[in-house]
């Protein structure tokens, strides 16, 4: 009995201690759901209170999703203008493209709890056409079903509470992980915004590309650069001579606001740092642009900043070692002119054009330089086209000479291929700029007006 | 100790009742004075857009529209857009026009739709794409909810009526799984063909027309044949004859014609179908589908 004594003590203890209250599940005495409804409440206000609005910039990780499945590409950096005009409705401008930066566009948004709080873009605005999984809409190279990897459903990623979170906001996508900077707007800003200024920015950056020449040469500071800005994927490539005479390449993603061109990640050259390029102007022939407050200048020029002296056999020995082809959608680009002989309206007894293929080595010592054309659900090579002998490399460039046709029946003279042969065969030879892992640029070391665009298939 | 049961069954009883005591007592108990974030659904301020749906579409069918995205209600994880608003009242015009207009004609009242209208329907910008190459243009879910998906690609230009067409047809397509999963259609329908398969996206239309099925949808399932064949007699269907969308008797054209098993097939099944409507719902199929094309001929612009 005195055992069972002492159980039913122990027990009762137990039992006591399970069911006593000894803690509070409030804090400063509100429940959960009082402090949800807070942070809502004040992150509402957060963003209708900047009167000047806000500057988006969201950058991507270079993988989005669809039905739980992933695939990778180039990441964008892309920045938005913002107005949270009430409760329900926000208004954009979008550095996506020319046609979402003058004209505001106004959609609905909303605040809400879900596993955290959440700022969701609840109806279609340009934030949502970089996320469209129709690649027609989006211009996504992700194909089908996937955008860019940008998001319109975002969580509040801030570990303080939005009263202190001060000018700044950071977000977070739900679907593809994007990362968003929500900064509130000076009436600068605000101003340059509402008058149309960020549409003059995204022109003043196709000036860069108006210059014909390949070599896009920016000088500041007494030093130069080649610049290739690449405004389908949103970057920018400086490519210079470092202290040793090495050449260095660096790419980044920019994004446009009404006030200019800003880097997501700096250029870093020795102590010269650039994260942005201002004021970019079109002066006759020349470019004017102000960096980090000094005045700079980009003009064409027909030679490589630094020429990248293995470039040449580097390219030729990739298609050799990996037995396969170098592709060109259009062909050559002359003096502005994408696929300048029109090559992509080529058809043959083959079929339609297809690619462009250059293939090192195809036999011993032989190349091939010929389209590849589409027929019926299948490809095959022109039944013309021409075969090189292995280039010459000199100099930090190629050399391309003439062997014999590829076929028995001969190119069609005068013709697009015709024309695209005696190109790659002009004795001046050819530049090769590494553009990728695997993707290059031969420039004809004439003016550097014309070059063709080479991708890998695989 | 002499053990007793008499002592087990007090200690028992002894915790049960300080048990029951402790855990019973409550010191303090604060009522809520607001509803949990989010409880009951989202509100927000009324605009035009709300307004046509509380009264064009709430009121007399008694159907909720949800067109503001709202996390987890459509297919997670997928990339879908939610519809621009502006394209909200334009779709739900051509909705009411040409895809309920037709019923509410031909039984007389909004009775009928309004008792088997799905509550729901709800609404996506674009498409869901599915990884093996195929889209989802809509969905119907137990007779309650129907997802219309690209709705931003919306116009009423007869230059886009290939767009319009494929709407209406999703439309009727979607109505058409609400009717069946109320009261379903003659089971000897689903023996009619024979060849249903999973990989109807790799057949295209044409050749799923010779093999006995109105459009390659038709052959994933009996269900899915049994609304294309309502949805493509109402409003048509793609891959036809012209190369687009195209009216049921020109896409019959594409079976090999009269006299083929395909056609024959395809016939049996059309027969199912104004029978069903006929005697499930009182509906004179072929009335209904004279109404449907004046309707959406008239809508053209």
């Amino acid at each position: 009995m005195k055992r069972a004594i002492i159980y039913m003590a122990a027990a009762a203890m137990i039992v006591n201690a399970g069911c006593k209250k000894t803690y509070d599940d409030t804090v400063g005495g509100k429940t959960a759901d009082q402090r949800v409804s807070e942070v809502m409440a004040a992150y509402q206000k957060k963003l209708m209170g900047a009167t000047y609005g806000w500057i988006f910039v969201e950058s991507t990780t270079g993988i989005a999703y669809n039905q739980g499945v992933s695939q990778t590409g180039p990441s964008i950096v892309l920045a938005y203008y913002m107005q949270f005009v009430d409760s329900t409705k926000v208004l954009m401008l979008s550095d996506f493209d020319t046609s979402m930066a003058a004209t505001p566009k106004t959609s609905g948004y909303r605040v809400k709890a879900l596993t955290r709080p959440a700022l969701i873009f609840d109806t279609y605005n340009y934030l949502h056409v970089p996320c469209d999984p129709d690649p027609r809409i989006s211009k996504s190279p992700f194909g089908t079903g996937y955008g860019w990897g940008t998001d319109f459903e975002y969580t509040f990623a801030d570990s303080t509470v939005p009263t202190d979170a001060g000018d700044t906001l950071r977000l977070v996508g739900n679907l593809n992980g994007a990362q968003g900077l929500l900064i509130k707007a000076t009436q600068a800003q605000h101003d340059a915004y509402l008058q149309g200024k960020l549409k003059d920015e995204m022109a003043g950056l196709e000036n860069i590309n108006s210059i014909l020449n390949y070599f896009k040469r920016l000088s500041i500071g007494g030093v130069n650069y080649d610049i290739r800005v690449d405004v389908a994927n949103k970057t920018i490539t400086f490519t210079w001579a470092d202290g040793s005479g090495n050449i260095q390449s660096q790419t980044v993603n920019y994004y446009v606001t009404a006030t200019g061109l800003f880097f997501f990640t700096p250029v870093v050259n020795g102590s010269q740092t650039i994260t942005s390029i201002e004021n970019i102007t079109l002066n006759g022939s020349t470019v004017t642009v102000t960096i980090n407050g000094q005045q700079g200048q980009i003009v064409g020029a027909t030679t490589p900043v630094k020429v990248d002296v293995g470039a040449p056999q580097r390219w030729w020995t990739y298609s050799r070692d990996n037995g396969y082809f170098w592709g060109s959608w259009q062909g050559f680009h002359i003096n502005g002119v994408d696929d300048a002989f029109g090559v992509e309206g080529v058809s043959s007894a083959a079929g339609d054009f297809y690619v462009y293929s250059y293939w090192a080595n195809y036999f011993t010592n032989i190349d091939l330089f010929i389209p590849i054309m589409f027929s019926g659900n299948s490809l095959f090579f022109n039944n013309y086209g021409s075969e090189p002998r292995t280039p010459q490399f000199a100099g930090g460039k190629a050399f391309f000479t003439k062997l014999q046709d590829a076929t028995a029946t001969p190119t069609p003279p005068g013709g697009p291929i015709d024309q695209s042969e005696q190109m790659l065969y002009n004795p001046a030879g050819y530049y090769l700029i590494q553009t990728g892992d695997k993707s290059y640029d031969m420039v004809l070391a004439t003016d550097a007006k014309t070059w063709i665009s080479w991708f890998w298939p695989r | 100790m002499k053990s007793s049961a008499k002592n087990s069954f007090l200690s028992v009883l002894c915790i049960g009742l300080l048990a029951g005591m402790v855990a019973c007592k409550k010191d303090s108990f604060t009522p809520l004075t607001t509803p949990p974030p989010g409880l009951g659904g989202d509100t927000w301020a009324q605009d035009s857009v709300d307004k046509f749906i509380y009264d064009s579409m709430t009121v007399p069918y008694n159907v909720a529209v949800y067109y503001k995205w709202l996390p987890g209600q459509l297919d997670f994880p997928s990339d879908i857009t939610p519809p621009d608003a502006s394209k909200v009242i334009p779709v739900l015009k051509a909705l009411l026009n040409v895809a309920y207009a037709p019923y509410n004609q031909q039984t007389g009242s909004t009775v009928f739709l309004r008792r088997y209208l799905p509550k729901a329907l709800e609404m996506a910008g674009s498409a869901e794409y599915l990884p093996n190459g195929a889209r989802f243009l809509g969905q119907a879910e137990g007779g309650t909810s129907m997802l219309l998906y690209e709705v931003n690609y919306f116009s009423r230009k007869k230059v886009d009526s290939n767009a319009f067409k494929q709407m209406m047809h999703t439309m009727h397509h979607e109505f058409g799984h609400i009717l069946h999963q109320n009261v379903l259609y003659p089971v000897s329908f689903k023996t009619i063909s024979t060849g249903y398969t999973g990989n109807w996206y790799n057949i295209s239309d044409a050749e799923a027309r010779t093999l006995g099925f109105i459009t390659s949808y038709a052959q994933a399932a009996p269900d899915e044949d049994f609304v294309e064949m309502i949805s493509t007699m109402l409003a048509g269907g793609e891959g036809g004859p012209s190369g687009g969308y195209d009216e049921y008797e020109a896409l019959l054209t594409q079976t090999g014609g009269p006299g083929t098993t395909a056609y024959a097939t395809i016939k049996q099944k059309e027969a199912v179908v104004v029978d069903y409507f006929q005697r499930v719902w009182n509906i004179d199929f072929y009335a209904l589908r004279a109404k449907c094309r004046t309707a959406f001929v008239n809508y053209l612009q």
